[in-house]
């Protein structure tokens, strides 16, 4: 018997959603508790910031460009690497993913893919070295075991969600609430019967039916608090959005808000005046300058509502794990594929924006009790890249050559001795309508930078530059500043020396996501 | 308008390969994604295996020039849309054979656009086979 391996993620949570991270609202005390005994990092990245190329890079443990997912719709090739397969082979694993997994695109009507093709053939896998698989995504469509779940049992339920989509299958722009907040709407769903308790509640039953001595990677995928933001009715009262303060990222005065956009390479501002449309991950159709204060507010009352009930359905899991007797031998992990806007900047959703509120995530490790460790805080940069082979290192098996990241450290001497300097994240898109944009970002003592490579929108010459300990909000863009002009040509070519290069052909794209 | 082209070059003559193409309700060897179809006068109604159907106009079936049309009609998602697939001598007891599509909205173009190639990936495995 070794450690036992839970792992959590959420889809599109803020750093500062959590109160361990100096959120102020969202009540987390499950995951404040497990931040507490464990390890807390605060400089946690993502390698991309949309779902498929992101979740691509923890199961595999490979950048971007390695793994070939450049964007949502490109489908992670069904024989890819998989820690999970690796666990379950070499470690004797029992394995299961329970909620989203989106390694493939949800929008399959040739039902081509196999995590689709699973859960409509009344299977529960194997899928990538998983033995046990149950999916899930934001609403009960599409063809998840969540969607055949509340066809079956709730099917009057399934109307109650707002259409993530419209009829031209774009991200919906429609606005509802007391606000007209884009996908914002009232969900009558029972609480026990939305996605989040859905998946905690297989999670328990999986776990349930271990035997005692069985060791596990269990991946409990929560969808939420990805919008659309309709969390159930009977939940939205835990917080008013009108008791709510506007984010500091939210620059209250137009025209200071504007003329921080303006400094950013352009694909911000065209995007905010509604004339750029560059990806699929936002409503086509919806102009981010119309945004207004009370719109951000009371789409950020939901996410806290969300946030809160993803760590009541953590806390029905850890109690389990506790009657069970696996709390000392198991190692929980908690974290996210990528940020939000959330209002910063007067915008909403993600795209190619390489700041803190889509690149900053929540990361939380505790080892096992067994395992020894102290509490500790990381601020040294880490990646998801980096999970996978933690998770080889807890289960005590060395990590393959396929893998591209390093054990999380537990402390930053730890970090230190594993020669930590850097984390990079990459973006590209190619849009129907002809738009291209590539960026390339590394973050590294204390600066964010990134380049805007040639495309569509940008000549080559753009790119960000940002002091975090000087402009935490990442407002003012030194990138064109002579007095960093060093060490933004540093920073640009420690990115390129570290980044993998990126093969062609490129993958091809099979849906819009 | 989005539109989407993809080609192979298939080890087989291109009678042969464009018999595989012409009888509308003989494609499940080298399209399966498509799932069940049926005629009714120029009408193919298609079955996805999502459990999507999909109406279809046959609109040219061409033996000189070896071209196959259809149109989707009868889908409240999908506008303005038109298929053509091309089956070239390379005179070399090969074929070109390409499959291009102009559709609304944009994501049914990536999708079609997709499924479309997979389609002639399979084709070039069934001459490739043989």
């Amino acid at each position: 018997m070794g450690r036992r391996i839970l792992f959590v993620t959420t889809d599109q949570q803020r750093y500062d959603g959590l109160g361990c991270n100096g959120g102020q609202v969202a009540a987390t005390p499950v995951i404040d508790g497990i931040a507490a005994s464990g390890v807390r990092f605060e400089r946690a990245h993502p390698q991309n910031v949309v779902c498929m190329p992101s979740r691509s890079t923890i199961i595999t443990g490979q950048h971007v460009h390695t793994h070939g997912v450049w964007m949502n719709g490109v489908p992670l090739p069904i024989d890819a690497p998989s820690v999970a397969r690796y666990l379950r082979e070499e470690g004797g694993y029992r394995t299961a993913l329970l909620g989203k997994a989106h390694f493939e695109p949800l929008l399959d009507p040739f039902l081509q893919f196999k995590e689709n093709q699973i859960a409509m053939n009344d299977s529960f896998g194997p899928i990538r070295g998983f033995e046990h698989a149950e999916f899930a995504t934001h609403a009960p469509r599409g063809y998840s075991h969540y969607s055949q779940w509340i066809a079956k049992n709730h099917p009057d339920v399934a109307n109650g969600f707002y259409p993530v989509l419209n009829f031209s299958l774009e991200v919906n722009e429609a606005g509802g609430g007391e606000t007209g907040a884009p996908q914002v709407s009232t969900n009558p769903v029972p609480k026990d019967q939305y996605q989040t308790d859905w998946v905690a509640d297989r999670t328990i039953a999986w776990l349930d039916s271990l035997d005692a001595e069985d060791d596990f990677f269990c991946w409990m995928s929560f969808p939420d608090p990805h919008h659309p933001w309709d969390p159930p009715a009977s939940e939205i009262g835990r917080v008013n959005w009108r008791d709510l303060d506007l984010p500091p990222g939210y620059p209250q005065d137009r025209a200071e808000r504007e003329a921080i956009l303006d400094a950013k390479p352009i694909h911000w501002r065209r995007w905010y005046d509604g004339t750029l449309v560059s990806n699929y991950e936002a409503p086509r159709d919806w102009v981010p300058a119309t945004l207004t204060p009370d719109q951000i507010l009371e789409i950020n009352a939901r996410v806290h509502v969300k946030n809160m009930l993803i760590d009541e359905a953590l806390g029905r899991v850890m109690a389990l794990i506790e009657s069970r007797g696996w709390t000392d031998s198991t190692d929980v992990i908690f974290t996210t594929d990528h940020g939000e806007f959330q209002g910063d900047y007067g915008l909403l959703f993600k795209g190619p924006y390489h700041v803190d509120s889509l690149m900053r995530l929540p990361m939380i490790w505790r080892p096992a009790k067994d395992a020894g460790g102290v509490p500790a805080v990381v601020k040294a940069p880490v990646g998801l890249v980096d999970l996978a082979p933690t998770f080889c290192e807890i289960a005590g098996l060395p990590v393959p050559e396929w893998m591209e990241g390093k054990p999380l450290p537990q402390s930053d001497v730890a970090a230190d001795e594993q020669g930590r300097e850097r984390v990079l994240t990459v973006w590209d898109s190619v849009h129907p309508n002809g738009t291209r944009i590539h960026l390339r970002t590394i973050y590294r003592d204390g600066w964010t930078c990134t380049s805007a490579l040639p495309g569509t929108v940008h000549d080559g010459t753009e790119g960000e530059l940002y002091c975090h300990a000087d402009d935490p909000l990442q407002r003012v863009n030194r990138w064109d500043d002579p007095s960093v002009r060093a060490l933004r040509d540093d920073l640009v070519a420690d990115c390129f020396e570290n980044l993998p290069t990126w093969e062609e052909p490129h993958m091809q794209i099979a849906a819009p996501v | 308008m989005p539109t989407r082209r993809s080609h192979v070059i298939v080890k087989g003559a291109p009678d042969e390969v464009w018999g595989l193409i012409r009888d509308p309700l003989g494609w499940n060897p080298w399209f399966p994604e498509m799932g069940e179809s049926s005629m009714e006068g120029d009408l193919r109604t298609i079955t996805l295996p999502s459990g999507l159907s999909i109406v279809e106009q046959i609109t040219t079936v061409d033996d000189e020039l070896r071209r196959f049309q259809y149109r989707i009609v009868e889908n409240f998602v999908i506008k303005d849309h038109l298929s053509t697939i091309d089956v070239f001598d390379l005179g070399d007891g090969t074929s070109l054979v390409s499959y291009s599509l102009e559709i609304q909205p944009d994501a049914m173009a990536i999708m079609l656009g997709y499924v479309t190639g997979q389609a002639l990936l399979h084709l070039r495995e069934i001459f490739e086979g043989k």
